[in-house]
């Protein structure tokens, strides 16, 4: 049964598909879902694995599961480093007034003793917690240059930002789906994270795959679903009472820079010294006021979106570039198109086996490795890697098991080895080798191809 | 086998953290008649002891272990707190215990980042003991892990270890779900 394939342009590669066996349904599959949580400042690993737990328990008691669950880990070396960070990625997200990064950190942090006198009254804990910042921060400008703090900060978010895209990344390509609930600084993270993702062409095709509710924003937007900026009130939940976000806008006014999102749900705290306004499940997530509901809602929308993604064709393809070309283990296929048998440096994750092709007419060549998701393997596509002019039908069966062979053979094409003699097909290219389904845009191919599921 | 007990004699002459005469559950750390302040490298008060858990620890970590006469790698007198708060369940309590365990090693090995198994591993550890903990309905339970950590560092040295452990960790970390945590925890 020939499932489908599409055409882009006149030059267009195509991943064709076919089942192994004719008459194969299609399997149906419950979406692998994982809820990741994007942590911000001052938190200690016990407030995200409790952060996890309590979200899922609010989950699990609307019988919504997920398979897997992940913390975006950023640490917390100190207070002081805390809020460099917080203000490095703040600044980031516009241009820089005309102020210098120390005066503009100055602006952002220093606490004027009125204030510490007023939450001295108020609360000494919470004063003495603030202080402590005050104290930390002033060591660290006084220590460093404001290019020597700029570096460290960077470097710290950089390695941060790494760490949560190469995870994201791998649930990504495991067929999951990541509902990212982001917390204060976590905003920020999950921000950088997800558009960094999406700018990787060969998890475009995925994109609607990660769903990112902000909570305590203390960005000037957020990653919508689509991987684009987004400052729409239904994508975050921010309390118009809460204490440190306010603060943020508060000095953002003085440096230009650019403001948090707007608050846009009411909350019931006359003074927040505490942070309670601010603080991810006793603030937000269990909030009984109304708050509460509103980030409840939201989660479950954005685990309802999530779960209505259709699985049937979500692709993810890893392109390499710059092949050696011809290849040995090439097999021309066309006038100037060859399949290159995937070897094990084109294997991908389990037991996939990569296909790929190449044309002479580019400048360089490209190896396709396509993953499907969300089927078990009997039932996956078998498919090519070629150039096939507009209209041109791809063969609508293939003799099973399947052969690299058998199919280039039902294509009609002849079957040459790089030096155009009659090549024979390797044992090890049948049996339980599978090819996937997808499109291809040679066009884009100078910039990095651009791959997008059908 | 009585061995921290010995432990502590012979290797901890004069360290505060084995008085009580092994009764350390009545010995509160950091408050007055708990450890004195960790040795520097100089001292020759204490020396380097062996742990059927930890293997050897420098006398700064012993000190900082505190008194462990059953030699499961918990203090005691946090082991006791457990027996009386989480021993719910048989699992709960063993779930908890090895969860008071992860926050002992990382006081112990403050400086080590750990890698993304053993962060996942720990993850297992928590939603073992979190699981069993809320399946068994205890009341106010959600800040268990608060809880512990707040038992197990209760002296400024060890809160201090904790911390710069904590604050130095910079891995993602991931748990499948699908597969039993507890199971996971190896427990």
């Amino acid at each position: 049964m020939r499932a489908s394939w599409s055409v882009i342009s006149v030059f267009v590669l195509f991943l064709v598909g076919f089942t192994a066996n004719a008459g194969t349904q299609i399997e149906t599959c419950s979406p692998n879902l994982t809820l990741v949580f994007s942590n911000g400042v001052w938190n200690k690993r016990t407030d995200w694995e409790k952060a996890l737990q309590q979200t899922n328990i609010f989950f699990e008691k609307g019988s919504r599961h997920f398979t897997n669950h992940v913390n975006f880990a950023h640490p917390s070396e100190s207070s002081g480093q805390d809020m460099l960070e917080v203000f490095l990625m703040m600044s980031r997200q516009s241009e820089y007034s005309k102020l210098t990064v120390a005066q503009k950190m100055a602006i952002y942090l220093n606490l004027t003793t009125k204030e510490l006198n007023t939450w001295y009254s108020l609360d000494a804990k919470a004063a003495e917690a603030l202080q402590g910042l005050r104290t930390d921060w002033n060591k660290l400008v006084q220590e460093n240059s404001a290019e020597s703090l700029s570096r460290l900060a960077s470097k710290n978010i950089d390695t941060a930002v790494s760490n949560d895209i190469a995870i994201a990344k791998e649930e990504l390509l495991s067929g999951n789906r990541l509902l990212v609930v982001a917390h204060s600084q976590g905003n920020l993270y999950a921000n950088v994270v997800i558009r960094r993702l999406f700018s990787d062409q060969k998890l475009k095709s995925l994109r609607n795959n990660i769903k990112m509710v902000g909570v305590a924003v203390p960005a000037d937007s957020i990653t919508a679903a689509d991987g684009a900026v987004s400052v729409a009130t239904t994508d975050y939940v921010t309390r118009d009472d809460d204490g440190v976000v306010n603060r943020l806008r508060d000095k953002t006014k003085l440096v230009g820079a650019a403001a948090p999102l707007p608050a846009n749900v009411s909350g019931d705290a006359t003074t927040d010294i505490l942070g309670i306004g601010h603080r991810y499940i006793e603030g937000y997530l269990q909030e009984t006021a109304g708050t509460g509901k509103v980030v409840q809602q939201k989660l479950i929308d954005a685990y309802n979106f999530l779960a209505a993604q259709d699985p049937t064709y979500q692709v993810a393809f890893e392109v390499k570039t710059n092949l050696e070309f011809p290849q040995t283990n090439a097999v021309k296929t066309g006038l100037d198109n060859y399949l290159i048998l995937g070897d094990e440096s084109l294997h991908g994750e389990n037991g996939v086996y990569a296909v790929s092709t190449v044309t002479r007419a580019s400048a360089y060549s490209v190896a396709v490795t396509a993953k499907y998701f969300c089927r078990t393997l009997d039932s996956l596509y078998l498919g090519q890697v070629r150039a096939l002019p507009i209209g041109m039908e791809f063969p609508k069966t293939v003799p099973a098991p399947l052969r690299v062979s058998s199919l280039v053979e039902a294509m009609g094409l002849p079957v040459l080895d790089k030096d155009g003699a009659p090549f024979s097909m390797p044992a090890d290219s049948t049996g339980s080798t599978h090819y996937y389904q997808g499109t291809l845009d040679w066009r884009k191919q100078a910039k990095g191809a651009t791959l997008s599921s059908r | 086998m009585r061995y921290p007990k010995l432990l502590c004699i012979i290797a901890l002459m004069g360290l505060t953290a084995c008085s009580g005469g092994g009764n350390a559950a009545s010995s509160s750390p950091g408050t007055p008649g708990g450890p004195p302040p960790a040795q520097g490298p100089g001292d020759i008060s204490g020396t380097s002891a062996t742990h059927p858990v930890y293997g050897t620890l420098t006398p700064a970590q012993v000190e900082l272990l505190g008194a462990d006469n059953d030699g499961n790698g918990v203090r005691d007198d946090v082991d006791q707190f457990i027996a009386q708060k989480f021993s719910v369940t048989p699992l709960a309590r063993k779930a908890v215990t090895a969860y008071a365990k992860e926050v002992t090693v990382s006081m112990l090995y403050a400086d080590k980042l750990i890698s993304r198994g053993e962060s996942s591993r720990r993850l297992a550890v928590f939603y073992c003991a979190a699981n069993e903990i809320e399946r068994a309905g205890v009341a106010n339970a959600e800040n268990w892990n608060s809880i512990i950590v707040a038992r197990a560092t209760d002296t400024e040295e060890r809160l201090r270890a904790y911390d710069k452990w904590d604050r130095a960790q910079n891995v993602s970390t991931s748990i499948n779900l699908e597969v039993n945590p507890c199971v996971q925890a190896g427990l």
